[in-house]
């Protein structure tokens, strides 16, 4: 049985120190501005970037992670009427994998699930790292099809429809939210959550980073 | 970082201030089966702060279920319907349909990783808590700015026996769902543990940190009216006895014999019923007894101190039906 891995939260390019939540399984690097995620005790380089907010809202601005995977949608139906239907329906290019740890986000409504129905195109800002990535990409990629048939379910009915995706891009967003006290509310669609919906706000309001 | 294997450590964030648990547990001590003295500010209450730890097992259920039913149309029951038209509607069979649902759930089970029935956690409402619309705020876990301030508990239940628990009693075989992303947190829940003397003997309350609840309680109990019922009753007794044994002697001295001969053997026989009651309940509440809160279930009860046997059990449940008639009265005013 091997014991514990000690890694260095040190850039692999310029070996500056990485910025974190002690939770968080991407750090970001302060120099290069990139994220950096730990897979397999390795640190492996993604790419990210700033969402640019649509939206003027008051309070203090912070950065929540998003993954964002642009995807080839391959789907068979049994029965041409359905599938007919489910032509109506415009394809989502990108699918948003919500990447913080939000507390019952089938309660508070999935920021990631929201933003894929709603086709949301982000266009980048000058980069701020963006803390509190609790999920990996490979656990992020088991919600791209549920999203993408969640999405047509609300439509048309989904029985005999296979349905395979494959992940094409992948970037990690910065979204903005505007952490107002008691509620944050994201930048680009509104949304509003109770700050504590968000387990990690303790750390991401002290910056308590690993 | 985020360790694989190892279990994230949060603090539920505090509630309730030093001062808002003082007032709490004074509220609670004016509970009127409480002896007065206890009742207003003469307890004199040492508060601790305790962090308990709970489990919190979260993950998605990502799927589909098939769900299949029966539907026939309304039946023909109007006026203008034909008769025959009903015999048809029974005679047809209904139309099978088929719905794919896709699920995408949270699911979450919370459950303590200590046992401390003396502090009530069984009766913590954190996973209703933690399911609400304002689901109460983790803060970081740091032990040593915590232990500066409070008393923090380890578990004692291993991390695996709950998940692997949780994960029996969520699992599902009849769909084509699965359980992702799956986290176990261990989130420490502060409670206030307020100690007092009264008589020379040890007594507390446990104070819900986030909500301000009493969540277990022991106090001695104030059975005055216990003790005057109990006397009541004996007097009573004494008296059925003393007039039974009255009308005896009288119908003896005279011939023939009058109504007191008939009249004696049921109030003989009430009287030493009602000695024997008056005698059990006046060696209950002769013994004192303790106000104790504790469980998931019910409010509060009242323990004697038994020793076992048909009258100590007795005792007990008449000790108990005067506490939950004075906790009753009170409109369960403390809690």
């Amino acid at each position: 049985m091997s014991g514990p891995l000690i890694l260095p939260l040190r850039c692999p390019r310029c070996a500056g120190p990485l910025g974190g939540l002690p939770q968080d399984v991407v750090f970001w690097c302060a120099g290069c501005r990139i994220p950096l995620e730990v897979v397999q005790g390795r640190l492996v380089e993604r790419r990210g970037c700033t969402a640019k907010a649509t939206l003027d809202l008051p309070g203090i601005r912070r950065h929540l992670p998003l993954w964002a995977m642009r995807v080839g949608v391959v789907s068979q139906w049994d029965d041409p009427e359905r599938e007919a239907n489910a032509r109506q329906l415009p394809p989502a290019e990108w699918v948003y994998v919500t990447a913080f740890d939000l507390h019952n986000p089938s309660y508070f409504g999935d920021p990631g699930l929201i933003f894929t129905q709603k086709r949301i195109q982000l266009e980048p800002a000058a980069t701020t790292p963006a803390m509190g990535c609790t999920r990996s990409l490979e656990e992020a990629k088991t919600f791209v099809e549920p999203h993408l048939l969640t999405i047509i379910d609300r439509r048309v009915d989904v029985t005999g429809l296979t349905l395979s995706a494959v992940v094409q891009e992948v970037i990690l967003w910065g979204v903005p939210f505007a952490d107002q006290g008691e509620m944050l509310q994201d930048c680009i669609v509104g949304l509003k959550y109770p700050a504590a919906a968000l387990n990690d706000v303790g750390a991401l309001r002290t910056g308590d980073a690993a | 970082m985020n360790v694989p294997g190892a279990v994230p450590r949060y603090a539920v964030a505090i509630g309730v201030s030093r001062e808002g648990a003082r007032a709490a547990a004074q509220g609670f001590l004016r509970h009127p089966i409480l002896p007065r003295a206890l009742q207003g500010t003469r307890a004199r209450l040492e508060l601790a702060l305790c962090y308990v730890p709970f489990y919190e097992f979260s993950a998605f259920r990502l799927g589909t279920v098939l769900l299949k039913e029966t539907v026939k149309p309304p039946a023909p029951l109007g006026f203008t319907d034909p008769p025959e038209a009903l015999d048809r509607w029974l005679l047809e069979p209904p139309i099978a349909r088929e719905d794919t649902r896709v699920v995408e759930t949270t699911v979450l089970r919370i459950g303590s990783a200590c046992r401390l029935p003396e502090l009530g956690v069984e009766r913590v409402p954190l996973e209703r808590l933690r399911r609400g619309k304002t689901p109460v705020a983790l803060e970081p876990f740091d032990l040593g700015i915590l232990q500066r301030r409070a008393v923090v508990f380890t578990p004692t239940e291993p991390p695996h026996s709950f998940r692997d628990d949780v994960e029996w009693r969520i699992l599902v075989h009849s769909d084509r769902t699965g359980l992702v992303a799956q986290r176990l947190k261990l989130l420490y829940y502060p409670i206030w543990r307020a100690r007092y003397l009264y008589a020379g003997r040890p007594y507390q309350v446990a104070v819900d940190g986030v909500t301000g609840g009493i969540l277990a309680a022991q106090a001695p109990a104030d059975l005055s009216v216990g003790i005057a019922a109990a006397i009541g009753v004996l007097a009573a007794a004494a008296f059925c006895v003393g007039r039974a044994t009255a009308g005896v002697l009288q119908s003896l001295s005279r011939a023939p014999a009058d109504l007191g001969v008939w009249l004696s053997p049921p109030l003989l026989v009430l009287g030493c019923l009602l000695g024997m009651v008056g005698w059990v309940a006046l060696g209950a509440f002769r013994r004192g007894a303790e106000f104790v809160l504790a469980g998931t279930e019910g409010g509060p009860r009242v323990e004697i101190d038994a020793s076992g046997g048909v009258l100590d059990g007795i005792r007990r449940a008449m000790a108990e039906g005067l506490g939950r008639l004075r906790a009753g009265n009170a409109g369960g005013g403390s809690q």
